[in-house]
């Protein structure tokens, strides 16, 4: 149980890594810009939380789903996680939406 | 310093990579349409799964530093974080491509 958040968020970044990489949206399409563009989102969306957590706004939950692990005081293990399948996502579904948008140009 | 705060300062450091990557690569609607249907996706996700994530209590926000407008058991500042990642993803994309090619590729 203590795992399942973290699972879900690596099992969900699993399949959207099935999607980008069936119709080459986004890592799949070109690795090292996209791999420049996740790191970056990486850190900003980590600064973001880390000064969230330092005025107070943002404190870790108790939830049974997570596990306990903190890699700095109130960021959960699961979070650096999250960071980065957000921008993992927001990529693929650019690149998705790009993909669609294209089809149906080419279409008419 | 306010959540609603922090969500601006943060927010509005992704508004100049966007102004930056629209006038040096002028996008074409193909790149604009496919930004704001990401952001409108992401925005939907958020509204859902933040919720989620909140009820499982993954993580707390002190009370006194929200608006206290929710979506759900999402509160509204969390919208930032989609609206940022979209900007800062799909501005990302659009400078570190190579500057001869267009935008978005056929290949």
């Amino acid at each position: 149980m203590s795992w399942l958040y973290l699972a879900s968020v690596v099992g969900a970044g699993f399949c959207m890594s099935l999607v980008d990489h069936r119709w080459r949206l986004f890592l799949f399409r070109w690795p090292r810009r996209a791999l420049v563009v996740l790191a970056i989102g990486f850190v900003f969306f980590l600064v973001w939380d880390l000064v969230a957590i330092q005025l107070e706004v943002y404190s870790r939950g108790e939830s049974p789903a997570m596990t306990g692990i903190e890699v700095a005081r109130e960021l959960p293990l699961e979070e650096l996680f999250f960071i980065a399948f957000l921008c993992y996502v927001t990529g693929v579904l650019h690149g998705l939406f790009t993909r669609v948008l294209d089809r149906e140009g080419a279409a008419r | 310093m306010t959540y609603l705060g922090l969500a601006a300062v943060f927010t509005a450091f992704t508004v100049p990579l966007l102004a930056v990557a629209v006038v040096r690569r002028r996008p074409d609607r193909r790149w604009w349409a496919a930004t704001g249907l990401t952001a409108l996706a992401l925005v939907v996700l958020t509204a859902v799964f933040d919720s989620i994530m909140i009820a499982a209590d993954l993580f707390r926000f002190d009370e006194e530093s929200l608006t206290g407008i929710h979506v759900g058991l999402a509160p509204i500042e969390d919208f930032a974080w989609p609206i940022a990642a979209t900007i800062l993803v799909s501005s990302l994309l659009l400078l570190l491509a190579p500057a001869r090619e267009p935008a978005e590729d056929r290949s």
